[in-house]
């Protein structure tokens, strides 16, 4: 089909219309409660979801040549993978390995001593 | 056949012959002039700090002009030469040809994306020149690159616009290998060249825009003060770090995938043998296109990054291990009873084994946090990477031209002049790279101009560098050696015969000495694999050049 001119029904472009207006009030009503650390990931899977409903139906994807799709699939992938470990850091920052500030005493015994690197 | 007096070079005459043709053959010709002017500036920018270091105490240049000169030397050689040149050059000229094809997909997009990355070379060249000297490291890493001058902004549009030639690129290639196939070219016939191109084409086409929205943001940073990376707007600078190397990983294996390609061919080509492993090899450059998304953070383990973060990207570094190992093992066996011809192309292959386990075995070493701790931002890293970046993507390319070369040429160069660059190379790369695995173990860190204050501790230091230095300058003996020969084969060269190697790719065995200007003058009908060497004899004749 990729050259193809599939007529999507009426019916189906109103009912992703009507999804896609829900996805936006959802969108402002999730906006003003704090739920943590889901407040990103939610946020984003509503966007996505909207997105995958813009580009499955009203782009047509759906209908396309699958390798179009593999390429479509591929680059959110990609997406996803940055986002998640990018995450991973930001939000973990300081969680794991930090530990009470002390003094570093130098060793009497250690050639080192008293002359550090520039 | 072609007609052997009528060939892609004299079809046309001209200057604008050259600069407006969409041949790829051409186009590949044009990007090895470029990528060999950046090659060489970026090498005498080498031989600067080279000579900087080699005795303690400020000697050519002042601290400042210290980092101007690593600072334009990485991103020549990386954003100009290293990147770009396989497949610019080498997966441009070779490809179509070893699939069968009459050219690339979009031949039209392929001469627009050398001059893209022309425009973006030229400038970064003249920005440095009439702008102001960049002296943030070729990473542009905030707060340095927030708080220097308007120069990191051309240089960052250069970068950005060279960019979308790699993305054209790899587009064109990606399409080229899944519509432009000769009958019979299954993908299970592809040359692993082929392959390698094939994978390198979806990392620049998933990877090479990030660096484009990374650059971008650094621009909108800088020019409206939005705080995005700049801790004083409220910025976070590990983030451009994220940004960055989510890029600038992938592209290690953007510049080093090509060259594993070019092995693969040399190994099967000179052990006169079918490669060992073809499948696992061509899948596990696919794999390697896809693990190097998910390694960027090894970059930062001591950057300000998370723990967990760090953890899981050091997990995941260990994996690409596997698909590498992979090659490196399936090389070896290709040799494993074979009848190994030992011409300057196979000493670049057995060169690149040696010298690329060294730097990604050093790589899983610098992947261990708590060793990362240590290593990290000292010479180890330093050496670590050239010994990827040059002695396997640069060492690759350099095996790969002179296997290609007659091709391109239609003359041959002098084997005895080869073996002996190829061996001042060796030695010269060694004796410079080497010592500095030492270096960085003794604590030496990069991108200082000077290490007399360290003498006093390590006084080794001033041997090492001084044995690096005069490593550098073997290397580059060697490879002004090939250059010259090079330039001489080209005017005196003895011809070259259609298939000089024996090999048994589409390239050799179905073009004439130099290819026409439409490859081929009928559409081959591929019936065999491409490293069927126990027919090469029969069907082809034995290799003529002696």
């Amino acid at each position: 089909m990729a050259h193809g001119h599939h007529i999507i029904p009426l019916r189906t472009l109103s009912m992703v219309f009507g999804a896609l207006l829900f996805l936006t009030v959802v969108t402002v009503i999730t906006a003003q409660i704090d739920l943590g650390l889901l407040n990103i990931p939610l946020a984003l899977a509503i966007a996505g979801s909207k997105a995958i409903l813009v580009v499955f139906v009203f782009m047509a994807l759906k209908y396309d040549n699958r390798v179009n799709l593999l390429t479509v699939v591929l680059g959110v992938v990609f997406v996803v993978v940055f986002l998640v470990l990018t995450l991973a850091d930001t939000e973990f920052r300081g969680s794991l390995g930090i530990t009470e500030p002390a003094i570093i005493e130098a060793s009497p015994e250690s050639s080192d001593t008293g002359s550090r690197m520039p | 056949m072609s007609d052997e007096s009528h060939n892609y070079l004299n079809a046309r005459k001209g200057l604008w012959s050259w600069l407006s043709t969409t041949d790829h053959k051409r186009i590949g010709i044009m990007y090895a002039i470029a990528c060999g002017a950046f090659f060489l500036l970026g090498g005498i920018l080498a031989t600067f700090v080279r000579t900087e270091l080699g005795e303690p105490g400020e000697t050519i240049l002042g601290q400042d002009q210290y980092n101007q000169v690593f600072t334009l030397h990485g991103v020549v050689m990386v954003f100009l030469v290293i990147i770009p040149a396989i497949p610019g050059i080498l997966g441009n000229f070779v490809l179509p040809l070893q699939i069968g094809a009459k050219d690339v997909a979009f031949p039209r997009l392929n001469l627009a994306s050398w001059y893209l990355f022309m425009a973006g070379a030229i400038m970064a060249v003249c920005g440095w020149l009439f702008v102001g000297r960049v002296d943030t490291g070729w990473t542009f890493y905030t707060p340095y690159s927030s708080g220097a001058s308007n120069a990191v902004l051309w240089l960052t549009s250069a970068v950005f616009i060279a960019g979308f030639a790699s993305i054209f690129t790899g587009l064109n290639f990606i399409v080229t290998v899944h519509k432009m196939r000769a009958p019979g070219m299954t993908w299970n016939r592809l040359p692993l060249f082929t392959w390698a191109i094939y994978a390198t084409g979806i990392v620049q086409v998933l990877a090479t825009p990030v660096i484009g929205i990374t650059m971008v943001l650094l621009f909108l940073e800088k020019l409206l003060q939005i705080g995005i990376f700049d801790p004083a707007l409220g910025g976070d600078p590990v983030l451009f770090q994220h940004f960055f190397w989510f890029y600038s990983h992938p592209a290690v294996y953007i510049m080093i995938l090509p060259a594993m390609g070019i092995i693969s061919d040399l190994m099967g080509t000179f052990s006169r043998q079918h490669v060992s492993g073809y499948t696992f090899i061509a899948l596990s450059s696919v794999a390697i296109a896809f693990l190097g998304f998910l390694v960027w953070g090894h970059h930062m383990f001591v950057a300000g990054q998370s723990a967990l973060s760090s953890i899981i990207f050091s997990m995941l570094t260990f994996l690409i291990g596997i698909p590498t190992g992979i090659k490196v093992f399936n090389w070896v066996a290709t040799m494993y009873k074979g009848s190994v011809w030992l011409r300057t192309p196979m000493i670049y292959a057995l060169m690149f084994l040696f010298l690329f386990t060294i730097g990604g075995l050093t790589g899983i070493m610098v992947g261990v946090l708590a060793v990362d701790v240590h290593l990290h931002d000292t010479y180890f890293v330093v050496a670590h990477f050239h010994y990827v970046m040059m002695g396997g993507a640069l060492i690759g390319l350099i095996g790969g031209l002179h296997y290609w070369w007659p091709k391109m040429t239609g003359r041959m160069y002098n084997e005895t002049a080869g073996v002996i660059a190829a061996i001042l190379v060796f030695i010269g790369f060694n004796l410079t790279f080497f010592t500095q695995f030492f270096l960085g173990t003794k604590g030496m860190p990069r991108r200082y101009h000077d290490y007399s204050e360290f003498l006093e501790i390590y006084p080794e230091f001033a041997v090492l560098n001084l044995a690096s230095t005069i490593g550098s300058y073997i290397l580059g003996v060697g490879l002004v050696m090939i250059l010259v020969y090079a330039l001489y084969s080209l005017f005196r060269g003895p011809k070259a015969t259609a298939n000089p190697w024996g090999a048994c790719t589409l390239e050799w065995t179905h073009t004439g000495p130099v290819p026409d200007e439409h490859n081929f003058h009928d559409t081959p009908l591929v019936t065999r694999g491409p490293y069927d060497y126990h027919l090469a004899d029969d069907v082809f004749g034995k290799k003529t050049e002696s």
